[in-house]
């Protein structure tokens, strides 16, 4: 007699899982097998037998046995060992125990004298099986469709020796697979050490009780419906009168609280003060029926409801009802209803009339879209009932990992949709659904095939897949990329981001509003960072300064015949906790270099306008501004004159990457030469983790591309076309590297290009 | 009205305020803090002692004036540094355009 619910599931999950073994299997994790069997008692022994439907006369006996235990352990019954064995144990009056046993073989478990326990827990979609199991010994037959009571024949409910068919806090169901919400509503599991048999007493997780109804001193049942507003009080209705009320409030709401123009502003901000005291704090309300504003926390707005008889005013800063007579705050379902359409239009109105200058660099209308509460439709609902299992996520879920099949020496295209579908950010995107096509024919948008890639990979299908598909689209809309000759994966990485961004035009609306030149799309949003470059005249000092966007950072590395190192690499100490040996060429190494200032040489010179001369000039490069995900380009394959090879320099790369000393705005510190910053500067805006690698092996003329990727914070696997493997950090951080990816640790609020807000990439 | 029960401090809040309010900076702060207490966990972690408030009491008849006097003094206590000090920040920048006030 195994399966009960034996230890308290960390979720409902794990508890159904448990019910949906089979009768007879005993495959319990061990902790529970133990403590379940422990006490187990005589019926327990005949274990296992799950399916049997044991006789009437079994029955009886069980009963029997039942009640004398249960007799033994509660210390009332009178009649022990007074029941009549005729194959039902005709109860009242004959067997006092703590609870009764009815005629028809059934005992009801009580916890008390008189009280009826429900020994029924979760609403389990799995019958049978658990049933049966649970139910063995006993046999009562498990056809009771309806069948609420809580114990069975023979399931005596209270004893600690026998088994109970369910226990309260058994998750199993009696036989019953309808859902359960229309039950009343349980009580919750309390430990019942009669009643609980082998089970350690232990609160289940459940869904919570239907909410009782509430106080209301003054006046009716508030019953608060957690989901949305339920009649509020009767004060409330009986401001719903007549037809004005709904407009009056929303002008209330509209003017006070909510404010979304410069005009309602400015008045919100003249007038609402309390008019006892002045403040504009303390939980400032206003007063439903008249024009008043008083605070709460000094109780002058009660003063106010109390002398004039006004029992309603509505919260200022969260637009709440407060009554007065309820003591309370009432949620009214008409009046929660006005509320959120004079909210969210507000939002919407406020960042499109701000006049402040900071906002209108937000275009976007919905800058502050409120999250909006999510309840089920009834497509859901189905949905969610086609669909039961559960999956639960933990530290060793692979859902994400899956292998591209090489369709041609096409390992080039596998390792950058690799990266592209383990950009944190990006999968946010494509996951939640946010494309919408506005391609004249949507089998030829790319980003569609992004969005499907995504759901093919995170699917949870660990087989390889097939990328037919997306390879066609590459050939389509990046036709010097076509064929099956071995690409560079760089150049497939600019090409597609290129596709991506022109596929993108449903998306994100507002970008050509403002500014025609800035582009709104997720692409932008991600991987867009602006390149600052300034040419300094030598002989007048005057800086011309251009911003380009860019998309990623080619690299010179040391070595190469076009490059320039005039230092010597190592010299100076690692920034970045890189791993920094002498000789070793680190990432920051590369970046310090390509944002040096350069001197662009007597053969060079730039005209400049302030001289109206041709002067030599110096050229510096720097960021102006940081993307989401910065990726850097290692420029190996060298095309010069003089010949073509690889360099395989190793560079050292770090994990985390500050981008500070190479920003526009750290040009003088670096001048003066305070490269270095303390590592704990508290400035995060620049701090990027690297997330994904693509790696070269072989010659210029002939090799093949793999990938790093990071899953979850601390996991990284190597992607080798269809093959992945776990790899170590230190696999990762001593291969070649080629093409590195790094994601911005902290997402800003205001850069309105990315929704994401304050979250922590990782 | 009652400006002058105020003191010069207070008078100089509700200037701040004001403005705050007119150019619709204060919606956007809200929204800001909201958003980062959300993401930094304070609403999680304040929402879990709520609940347990509630359990403690065994209140039948919880108001949300009882719940907030329970909380607020958590509250204020669990905001991180580093939102107080963004804020901070951003409410100085706010007032460096606004020198005239």
């Amino acid at each position: 007699m195994a399966l009960l619910c034996l230890v308290p599931p960390t979720a409902p999950g794990a508890a159904r899982r448990l019910l949906g073994q089979k009768a007879g299997c005993q495959t319990l994790s061990p902790p529970l097998a133990l403590g379940a069997r422990g006490k187990g008692g005589g019926a327990a022994a005949s274990g296992g037998g799950g399916a049997e439907e044991a006789e009437t006369a079994e029955t009886a006996e069980k009963a029997e046995r039942k009640v004398e235990a249960e007799a033994k352990v509660e210390g009332k019954v009178e009649a022990a060992g007074k029941v009549e064995a005729a194959g039902k144990v005709d109860a009242t009056g004959k067997v006092e125990t703590a609870g009764k046993v009815d005629a028809a073989g059934k005992v009801e478990t009580a916890e008390g004298p008189g009280r009826r326990v429900e020994l029924k827990l979760e609403p389990e979609p799995e019958p049978d099986p658990a049933r049966e199991a649970e139910q063995g010994p006993k046999g009562e037959p498990k056809q009771e469709p309806e069948d609420e009571n809580p114990a069975r024949s023979g399931g005596g409910g209270g004893s600690d020796e026998v088994p109970l068919p369910t226990l309260p806090s058994d998750p199993s169901r009696p036989p019953d697979p309808s859902p359960r919400r229309s039950r009343a509503p349980r009580r919750r599991p309390r430990p019942r050490p009669q009643t609980r048999l082998r089970t350690p007493p232990q609160p289940r997780p459940r869904p919570p009780p239907r909410p009782r109804p509430r106080r209301g001193p003054g006046g009716g049942c508030l019953d608060v419906d957690f989901a949305v507003g339920p009649p509020g009080c009767s004060h409330v209705n009986s401001f719903k009168v007549g037809e004005n009320w709904r407009q009056e409030l929303r002008v209330i709401y509209q003017c006070f609280v909510w404010c979304g123009t410069p005009e309602t502003r400015k008045s919100k901000a003249k007038s609402c003060i309390c008019h006892v005291c002045g403040t504009h704090l303390n939980r400032l309300h206003s007063c439903l029926s008249c024009v008043f504003f008083g605070c709460f926390t000094e109780k002058h707005i009660h003063e106010h409801a109390e002398t004039k008889q006004h029992n309603l005013a509505v919260d200022l800063y969260y637009g709440g009802i407060y009554c007065f007579m309820c003591k309370d705050y009432v949620y009214d379902k008409d009046i929660e209803q006005i509320a959120k359409e004079e909210q969210g239009e507000a939002l919407k109105l406020q960042a499109s009339t701000s006049t402040e200058v900071s906002h209108q660099q937000c275009s976007m209308p919905g800058l502050s879209e409120k999250y909006p509460t999510w309840e089920t439709t009834k497509p859901e609902l189905e949905l969610l009932g086609h669909n039961p299992r559960r999956r639960r996520i933990t530290s060793s879920f692979t859902i994400g990992l899956r292998g591209l099949i090489n369709l041609g020496n096409t390992c080039f295209m596998n390792c950058i949709v690799q990266a592209l579908t383990h950009t944190p950010i990006l999968r946010d995107f494509f996951l939640s659904d946010r494309h919408r096509c506005e391609m004249p024919s949507p089998e030829l948008c790319l980003v569609c095939e992004m969005s499907s890639l995504f759901r093919e990979l995170y699917s949870g299908n660990p087989s390889p897949h097939v990328p037919y598909k997306l390879l066609h689209l590459v050939w389509i809309h990046a036709r010097h990329l076509a064929g099956y000759r071995q690409q560079d994966a760089h150049e497939f990485l600019i090409a597609a981001l290129d596709v991506l961004h022109r596929h993108c035009k449903g998306d994100d609306a507002g970008k050509a509003a403002n500014n025609p030149n800035h582009c709104n799309c997720i692409i932008d949003q991600i991987f867009t960072g602006g390149l600052q470059s300034d040419v300094t005249c030598q002989a007048c000092h005057g800086v011309s300064t251009t911003i380009d966007p860019c998309w990623d950072i080619s690299l010179d590395l040391p070595g190469s015949c076009t490059s320039f190192w005039p230092m010597s690499p190592g010299r100076e100490s690692s920034v970045n906790g890189e791993s920094h040996i002498p000789g070793i060429t680190t990432l920051t190494d590369c970046l310090r270099r390509f944002t040096r200032p350069e001197h662009l040489g007597s053969s060079a010179k730039i005209k400049c306008g302030s001289c109206q001369s041709y002067q030599e000039s110096t050229k510096q490069l720097t960021m102006n501004k940081l993307p989401v995900v910065a990726c850097f380009h290692f420029k190996r394959f060298e095309h010069s004159a003089k010949q073509r090879r690889k360099i395989t320099t190793y560079i050292s790369f770090p994990l985390e990457l500050d981008m500070t000393p190479f920003m526009a705005s750290s040009k003088e510190s670096r001048m003066n030469g305070q490269l270095q910053l303390p590592t704990n500067s508290g400035n995060d805006e620049n701090k990027y983790s690297l997330f994904a690698v693509v790696n070269h092996q072989g010659t210029l003329e002939s090799g093949h591309y793999t990938s790093f990727i990071r899953h979850h914070k601390d996991q990284w696997f190597k992607c080798d076309d269809a093959v992945i493997t776990k790899a170590s950090i230190k696999d990762v951080l001593d291969s070649e590297g080629y093409l590195l990816f790094y994601h911005k640790q902290v997402l800003e609020h205001e850069s309105e290009k990315v929704k994401e807000v304050n979250t922590q990439a990782y | 009205m009652v400006v002058s029960k105020m003191n010069k401090d207070a008078q100089m809040r509700a200037a701040i305020n004001h403005k705050l309010i007119e150019t619709g900076e204060r919606e956007l702060l809200k929204e800001l803090l909201r958003a980062k207490l959300i993401g930094c966990g304070w609403k999680d972690q304040l929402k879990a002692h709520c609940k347990e408030v509630i359990k403690e009491k065994v209140l039948e008849h919880v108001t949300v004036d009882d719940l907030v006097a329970e909380i607020t003094p958590k509250g204020r206590a669990l905001v991180p540094d580093s939102v107080k000090k963004e804020l901070l920040q951003r409410i100085r920048t706010f007032l460096a355009r606004h020198a005239s006030l």
